[in-house]
C-alpha cells in the first residue's frame, strides 16, 4: 500500500468518525427539539401537581391521569422540580402521587442496585420527598461517598438514633464529601442531636472530636459546655481553640473565666480563639489580660486584641486610649483599631 | 537543492510525521481521558440539590478579587452580577488598579461606599494601597484603591486585604452562572489537599445580558467569536477534564478560578509575568512537591463564567502571541520541574506533554507546512499527496472539534437553539481553512517575541459590556465580532495573562486544551 492510499483510508476513517458525530449530534438535537415541544405540556403537569398540593389528596386523581401521559424520565423530572420546596400536608400529597406513578418504587429499588449512579440516584429521589426507608443505614456505609453523603444529607429527615450514630460515624468518612454532609445534617437535626453528640464526645478523639466541636460550635446548645471544659485541656492545640469557641458560644456565665485563662495558653491559635470567644460573650472583666495582646508579635493576635477590646465597650476602648499614643506594636495596632469607623465595618471573628 | 533536501530535509519530514502519529495518540488518550471524566460528573451530578452547602453553616467563606483597570464602562454591570452570586459566605473585593478613568468615582457613587480604615495583614508586597471603601448598602463589597502595578499585584493586594478561606480570582468583565461558585467549591469540601479549582469559560459574543446576568446563552453568529466559541469548547468539555482525569490539570483561567487564600500566600501570591495564572498553578503544584504538602488542582466542567473575545484579526493575534509569550515564560521559569521523578506527574508527564505538545505545537506544524511545499517544489512529494496530507490535517482538526461539540451535545447543551449549534458545525470545519494556519503565524511570533525578551503588555483597552442596561432591565445583546480587519474590537482592559493557545495541534491539527483570555493591545 502507497503512502497516497494510507492517507486515504485514514482519511475515510476520520470522515465516516465525522459522519458518526455529526449523526449523534443531529438525534440528540432532535431529542432535544421534542423536549421543548412537550414543555407545554410539562407546565400542565407542574399547574396539575400545584392544585392536587393546594387540594389536597381528593385532587391527586386529576394531577395522576395528567402524569400518566408523560414517560417517567419527565415525570421525575417534574416531580424533583417541587419535591425540595414544599412540606407538611404538601409533601404528603406529593409522596402519594410519588407512589402513584411509580417513582418512589423504582428509587426503593433502586437504592439496592449495583451501579453506584443508581443508587445515588434513587436516594437524592427518596430524600427529595423525605420519604424513610430501612436501607437509610446502609447506604451510610455505601461504598461510594457520593452515595454515603446523599444518604447523610437524607438521614436529616429521620433523626433517630440508629441515624445519628451513622451520622457520627461519618464524621471519621475518609471522604471531605460524607464529612461535610453528615455535619451539616448533624446541624440540621440541631437540638435532638446534642446527647449523642456529647456521648460520641467520650469514645473518640482527634479529627472526629474537632469534628464534634464545629457542629456544636453552630449549634450553641448550653449542654456542651461541661465537655468543652474539659477539651480545653486536649493536647491538640486545635481541639482546645475548637472547644474555646464553643465555650463562647454557650454563652454560660461561668464561659468568660475559662476563656481568660486559656489566653495564657501556649498555643496561637487556642489564645486566638479564647480573644474571639472574650469580644463574642463581651466578657469586659477579660480585657485586663486582652491588653498586653496588642504587643504580640503575631499581627493576627494583634488584631483580634484590638478588636476585641473594642468589642468590650467602654473599658476596652480605654485601654485602647492609653496604648495609642506612642510607638511600637501596640500604640499601631490600637491606633488602628480606634480609628475604625465602627465595629460592624469589621467581623469580631478572626 | 534536490540533494540537500533528499539528505536533510527528508529525514526531518519523517519526524514531523512521528510527532503527528504521537500527537493523534496523545490526543486520543485525552479525548477517552475526559469523556470518563464527563460521564463521571454528570452521574455524580444528576438531580443534585445545591441548596445543602448554600445553607450551610460549615461552607467555607469565599472572597471574589476582581482587579480593575480602566473599567468605568462595565464595572458597575460587572460587580452588580457579581453581588447577584448565590453564596451564603461572599465576600468580593474589587481592586482599582490606579484606574486613569472613572472607575472608582463609578464605583463610588453606584455603591454608596465609605472610606474604611486600613486594618489587614501586608503578606505579599504590592503598590502602595491609598484607600480601602466598604459599601454602605452592600456590606460584603470592599474597593481597594492602589496605584498601577498591574494585575498581579492588584490580585496580591486583594490577596492580602481579603479575609475568607478560600478567593475566587475573576475578570471584572467575566459574567459568571449564578450557582457557578457552590459547584466550584466543591472539590474543596471533598479534599483538604485541592488548592485549586478551575471551571470552564465559555463566549458570550452573541449572549443577552440583562442586569448583570445572561438572559439568554447564544452561539456567536460571526465567523471569528464562533470559531473561538469551538475553541473555548475543545479547550473545556476536552482538554481540561481529560488532564483532570490524568491528574495534571495546569490551567486555571485567570477569568474564573477559586484557590486556598493560605496556599497563595504560602507561594507568595501571583508573580509578575505575563502568564501570572497558569505560572500560579504550576508554582503551586511545584511547592506541594518541594515541601510534602497538598497540591491538588481541580477542574469543575460545568460551573460556567462567560466572557468576550476578541472580535478583530488583530486584537486576537496579540492575545494569542502574548498567551504564546506568557507559556514560554512559564516554561522556562519552571525548567527545572521538567523530567525530574521527584515532580512525579507534573515532572514526568504534564510539563514533557505540554513542551512537546504545546510549545513545539506551532514551529513543527510550520515545518511541516514548509517541508511539504519544498517537497512539492523539489518533485520528491507528488501534489496529490500534498493535498491529501493537507486534508488529513484538516480532517483531524475537524474531527477532534467534531468530538468536542458531540461532547457539549450530551453534556451541558448551553447554546440551546438548534441553529446556533448547527452554526458550531460550520465554525468547526471553517477554522481549519486559514484560521489555523494563522494562530500558527501567532504563536511563533508569541515565542519570537519571548527570546527577544519582550515583556510588556502594551496598552489595554476595553469596550465590554458597556452597552448594556444599567438601572433599567433593558436586555441588550453582547456586541458581535466585527467582520472585517482593522476596525475597534472588543478589548478587555484587565487581561489576563493565560498563556495557552487554542489552536490545534502542529501541523497535523490537534486542538490543544487552551486557556481562553482577553486580550491586550500593544
Amino acid at each position: 500500500m502507497s503512502s497516497v492510499d494510507l492517507i486515504i483510508v485514514v482519511l475515510t476513517i476520520i470522515g465516516t468518525g465525522i459522519a458518526a458525530v455529526l449523526v449523534t449530534v443531529a438525534v440528540s438535537s432532535l431529542v432535544r427539539a421534542h423536549r421543548i415541544r412537550m414543555e407545554p405540556s410539562l407546565g400542565d403537569a407542574r399547574q396539575a401537581i400545584v392544585e392536587a398540593l393546594s387540594g389536597g389528596e381528593a385532587e391527586t386523581d386529576r394531577a395522576f391521569s395528567v402524569l400518566s401521559r408523560f414517560s417517567d424520565r419527565y415525570v421525575a423530572e417534574v416531580m424533583l422540580d417541587m419535591a425540595p420546596s414544599v412540606t407538611g400536608t404538601s409533601r404528603s400529597v406529593l409522596v402519594v402521587l410519588g407512589e402513584r406513578t411509580g417513582m418512589l418504587r423504582h428509587a426503593r429499588i433502586g437504592v439496592r442496585r449495583r451501579r453506584w449512579s443508581t443508587r445515588l440516584y434513587s436516594a437524592r429521589v427518596l430524600s427529595a420527598f423525605g420519604v424513610e426507608t430501612e436501607e437509610l443505614p446502609r447506604l451510610m456505609k455505601d461504598r461510594s461517598p457520593e452515595v454515603r453523603a446523599q444518604a447523610a444529607a437524607w438521614a436529616v429527615t429521620a433523626p433517630k438514633d440508629e441515624t445519628l450514630a451513622g451520622l457520627i460515624g461519618l464524621l471519621g468518612d475518609t471522604d471531605g464529601l460524607c464529612r461535610f454532609a453528615a455535619q451539616d445534617a448533624l446541624i440540621r437535626v440541631g437540638l435532638p442531636a446534642s446527647d449523642s453528640l456529647i456521648s460520641a464526645l467520650d469514645s473518640v478523639d482527634g479529627e472526629v472530636t474537632q469534628r464534634i466541636l464545629e457542629v456544636a460550635t453552630a449549634m450553641g446548645d448550653g449542654r456542651f459546655y461541661r465537655p468543652a471544659v474539659e477539651l480545653v485541656e486536649d493536647p491538640s492545640p486545635e481541639t482546645r481553640a475548637l472547644a474555646a469557641a464553643v465555650l463562647a458560644r454557650t454563652g454560660s456565665p461561668q464561659a468568660g473565666p475559662e476563656l481568660v485563662r486559656l489566653l495564657e495558653d501556649p498555643s496561637e491559635v487556642v489564645v486566638l480563639a479564647a480573644a474571639v470567644g472574650i469580644a463574642k460573650l463581651a466578657y469586659w472583666p477579660g480585657c485586663a489580660e486582652i491588653e498586653p495582646l496588642l504587643s504580640h508579635p503575631s499581627w493576627e493576635l494583634r488584631r483580634q486584641a484590638g478588636v476585641t477590646l473594642l468589642a468590650l465597650g467602654a473599658p476596652g476602648t480605654i485601654l485602647l486610649r492609653s496604648a495609642a499614643p506612642g510607638y511600637g506594636l501596640a500604640a499601631e495596632i490600637a491606633t488602628q483599631a480606634l480609628q475604625l469607623q465602627s465595629l460592624s465595618t469589621l467581623e469580631v471573628g478572626a | 537543492m534536490k540533494h540537500f533536501y533528499v539528505t536533510v530535509i527528508t529525514p526531518i519530514t519523517y519526524v514531523v510525521l512521528a510527532y503527528f502519529v504521537a500527537l493523534g495518540a496523545f490526543y486520543l488518550i485525552m479525548y477517552l481521558s475526559a469523556a470518563l471524566e464527563m460521564r463521571r460528573y454528570l452521574r455524580e451530578v444528576r438531580a443534585e440539590r445545591h441548596g445543602t452547602i448554600l445553607s450551610s453553616e460549615l461552607a467555607p467563606t469565599i472572597s471574589m478579587l476582581v482587579p480593575a483597570h480602566n473599567e468605568e464602562q462595565s464595572i458597575k454591570e460587572s460587580i452588580r452580577a457579581l453581588l447577584t452570586v448565590a453564596y451564603p459566605q461572599l465576600e468580593i473585593v474589587v481592586v482599582d488598579d490606579g484606574s486613569t478613568d472613572e472607575t472608582l468615582s463609578t464605583l463610588t457613587s453606584t455603591f454608596d461606599l465609605i472610606p474604611i480604615h486600613p486594618f489587614y495583614d501586608r503578606r505579599i508586597a504590592t503598590k502602595q494601597v491609598t484607600a480601602i471603601y466598604r459599601s454602605k448598602r452592600f456590606p460584603n463589597l470592599i474597593v481597594v484603591a492602589k496605584d498601577q502595578g498591574g494585575k498581579a499585584d492588584a490580585l496580591n493586594a486583594a490577596l492580602n486585604i481579603s479575609s475568607s478561606e478560600l478567593v475566587c480570582t475573576i475578570d471584572a468583565d467575566t459574567i459568571l452562572d449564578p450557582d457557578g461558585l457552590r459547584r466550584l467549591v466543591r472539590p474543596f469540601i471533598r479534599n483538604r489537599e485541592v488548592v485549586a479549582a478551575g471551571a470552564t469559560i465559555r463566549v458570550a459574543n452573541g449572549c443577552t445580558v440583562r442586569q448583570g446576568r445572561l438572559a439568554s446563552e447564544r452561539g456567536p453568529h460571526r465567523a471569528l467569536a464562533g470559531i473561538q466559541a469551538v475553541e473555548f469548547l475543545r479547550a473545556f468539555l476536552f482538554g481540561r477534564p481529560g488532564w483532570n482525569r490524568l491528574g495534571g490539570n495546569l490551567l486555571i483561567s485567570g477569568a474564573f478560578g477559586l484557590f486556598r487564600r493560605q496556599s497563595l500566600l504560602d507561594t507568595n501570591g501571583y508573580a509578575r509575568s505575563v502568564g501570572e495564572d497558569i505560572e500560579l498553578v504550576v508554582r503551586l503544584r511545584r511547592h506541594g512537591y518541594d515541601t510534602g504538602q497538598p497540591a491538588r488542582v481541580e477542574f469543575v466542567p460545568d460551573p460556567v463564567a462567560w466572557t468576550e473575545t476578541p472580535t478583530a484579526f488583530r486584537e486576537l493575534g496579540r492575545q494569542r502571541e502574548r498567551w504564546q509569550r506568557g507559556f514560554c515564560d512559564v516554561l522556562w521559569r519552571h525548567r527545572g520541574v521538567i523530567l525530574r521523578p521527584r515532580y512525579g506527574v507534573l515532572g514526568m508527564i504534564v510539563m514533557p506533554a505540554f513542551v512537546l505538545f504545546e510549545w513545539m505545537a506551532p514551529i513543527i506544524e510550520a515545518a511541516g507546512l514548509v517541508l511539504v511545499t519544498l517537497g512539492v517544489i523539489f518533485g520528491e512529494l507528488s501534489l496529490q499527496f500534498a493535498i491529501l496530507f493537507f486534508a488529513l490535517a484538516c480532517g483531524l482538526g475537524i474531527l477532534l472539534s467534531m468530538l468536542a461539540l458531540m461532547l457539549e451535545e450530551l453534556s451541558f447543551r448551553r447554546y440551546g437553539r438548534a441553529r446556533d449549534r448547527a452554526l458550531l458545525v460550520v465554525w468547526a470545519v471553517l477554522e481549519n481553512l486559514g484560521y489555523r494556519q494563522l494562530t500558527i503565524w501567532w504563536r511563533l511570533r508569541g515565542v519570537a517575541s519571548f527570546l527577544r525578551g519582550k515583556k510588556a503588555w502594551g496598552k489595554m483597552n476595553r469596550k465590554g459590556f458597556d452597552s448594556i442596561g444599567e438601572d433599567d432591565d433593558t436586555a441588550i445583546t453582547v456586541p458581535q465580532p466585527v467582520p472585517s480587519i482593522g476596525l475597534r474590537p472588543l478589548v478587555p482592559a484587565m487581561s489576563n495573562s493565560e498563556f495557552g493557545s487554542t489552536s490545534m495541534m502542529s501541523s497535523v491539527v490537534m486542538p490543544h486544551p487552551p486557556s481562553p483570555g482577553k486580550t491586550a493591545s500593544s
